[in-house]
């Protein structure tokens, strides 16, 4: 009946879409490994009223025509894989990755990454995190471990009270073409997609692969203040849209008038 | 002389796709390098064959090609252009333009915007294998300071006839040599913002409806006119 008033709902639409991705960032601002997700959008097609170049009766060239756009749309949720912050534990299990890679664990069979490394120990002594999936490569903490050294390259040494190295492991980290197309399927995990690619295997500090830091956590990558402009104008443009279908509203019920 | 009738109801045909046009403005005012339409109506006075003498109003659409705000990102794979020129885009259909530099990889690691068409550098496709990116001011493209290629920003002797085509790209509407943009900067970790101004097309948008207004009243007084004069006008 109008035009305009579907495309300002289309712009409205999305604002709902990028209120909730800011909710679900500002949500886990606490969440050790988490990546903030960023919404990207595009316009909607086109209506050629008239194409640019075309001739007017008078003969004369047009050298813009008419194109009315019909409104946003949302393209992707992005995740931001941007390094988080660092807190000090001096928890012994705890690692953070500085750089690039991620964990590998099993869940249930399944291969899924993480860059959360709060790690504890399960019934058998194996490494797992908050879930229980444990990392790979599997790996059981010898039972009279005293302490547990992580070195920066990824080898984790255990040793007992006197000091003797009771067993080591080296540890892995995965990382990917285009990690932004990483499916997260929640608790901090992330599972391989057709756009991420296959993961590539090294060991922590070659090549790309960040170091381990023992004793530290990754915090979230959420900025607070960031996020919460991203909401005051998240509602302001919601607000906007609102008011461009009150005015549309308006507009009809003129039209509809016209005849009385 | 054309009828009341006739110009008001062109007149409010032209409000109706100026309100889209606003409306669609405001829709894209948070998406990442969309160039806004300014409407613009000029009146052309010429002669017919007749020798009478016609007014044509011309309506024309221009896309503003006004710089937007750059916001800061950090992120390494969002570039924006500052002056003239823009990201070259190889789509199944043909080379399309854009200024929306929010790129990332793709599972080949090769440089693709949103939809996944790859975007040109100066060799073709742009793969960035390995850690650290840098982009030059100038678009030259250094991973691990390795020299990989440099992006083809590109911009045209004449002002383009652009045409939209939704996803952030444009389409030249007549052929078009291009040529290198000498004066464009990259920034890395930026995004321009749409050079949508939301005051500037709230008041448009207000002026929109009060002109819609204006004519539904002149079309209503002209109405009342002509029912004065079937009704009343042969009473005595």
């Amino acid at each position: 009946m109008i035009r305009g008033l579907w495309t300002a709902a289309t712009g409205m639409a999305c604002q709902q879409t990028n209120l909730a991705a800011i909710a679900n960032n500002l949500a886990n601002v606490n969440t050790n490994g988490f990546k903030k997700s960023r919404v990207n959008f595009q316009d909607l097609m086109y209506q050629n009223l008239r194409t640019p170049g075309s001739t007017t009766s008078s003969g004369g060239q047009l050298p813009a025509g008419i194109q009315i756009g019909m409104g946003a749309k949302v393209v992707a949720v992005e995740k931001v894989f941007t390094q988080g912050d660092y807190t000090q534990t001096k928890n012994q299990l705890d690692m953070a990755i500085e750089g690039k890679g991620f964990f590998k664990l099993m869940s249930n069979g399944k291969e899924v990454y993480t860059r959360s490394g709060a790690f504890k120990l399960d019934k058998d002594g194996y490494i797992c995190d908050s879930n229980g999936n444990r990392l790979q490569p599997e790996f059981a903490v010898p039972a009279k471990t005293a302490t547990i050294t992580i070195e920066p390259g990824g080898k984790i040494v255990c040793a007992g009270s006197d000091g003797k190295e009771l067993g080591s492991v080296q540890i892995q980290l995965f990382n990917f073409p285009n990690p932004a197309g990483l499916q997260s399927i929640g608790h901090n995990l992330f599972v391989p997609s057709d756009a991420s690619g296959e993961a590539v295997q090294g060991n922590p500090g070659t090549d790309e692969f960040g170091t381990i830091l023992q004793g530290f956590l990754e915090m979230s990558n959420v900025d607070v203040v960031e996020e919460m402009i991203n909401m005051i104008m998240t509602q302001r443009a919601y607000e906007i849209g609102s008011k461009v279908i009150q005015a549309g509203d308006d507009m009809l019920h003129m039209a509809s008038n016209l005849r009385r | 002389m054309e009828s009341v009738y006739t110009i008001g109801a062109n007149a409010l045909l032209r409000q109706e796709k100026r309100f889209a046009l606003i409306a669609n403005n405001l829709s894209n005012a948070q998406t990442v390098g969309f160039k806004k339409e300014i409407p613009s109506f000029k009146e052309i006075i010429r002669q017919t064959l007749g020798g009478k003498i016609e007014k044509e109003v011309i309506e024309e659409y221009q896309i503003s090609l006004q710089q937007g705000e750059l916001q800061v990102t950090n992120n390494d794979l969002d570039l924006a252009i500052e002056g003239e020129g823009f990201f070259k885009v190889n789509t199944p259909q043909g080379v399309r333009y854009t200024r929306n530099g929010q790129f990332r990889l793709d599972r080949d690691q090769k440089l693709v915007q949103a939809d996944g068409f790859p975007v040109m550098g100066k060799r073709g496709e742009i793969y960035i294998k390995g850690g650290k990116v840098r982009v030059e001011a100038n678009g030259l493209i250094k991973v691990d300071n390795q020299e990989v290629d440099q992006l083809a920003i590109v911009t045209f002797p004449n002002r383009p006839a652009f045409q939209k085509e939704g996803h952030n790209l444009f389409r030249l509407s007549s052929p078009q040599e291009e040529k290198e943009a000498g004066k464009a900067v990259i920034h890395q970790g930026f995004v321009e913002t749409a050079n949508v101004n939301v005051i500037e097309e709230m008041i448009a948008l207000i002026d929109a409806h009060r002109n819609f207004e204006a004519y539904t009243r002149l079309l209503q007084a002209n109405d009342e006119l002509d029912a004065k004069a079937a009704n009343d006008l042969g009473k005595v």
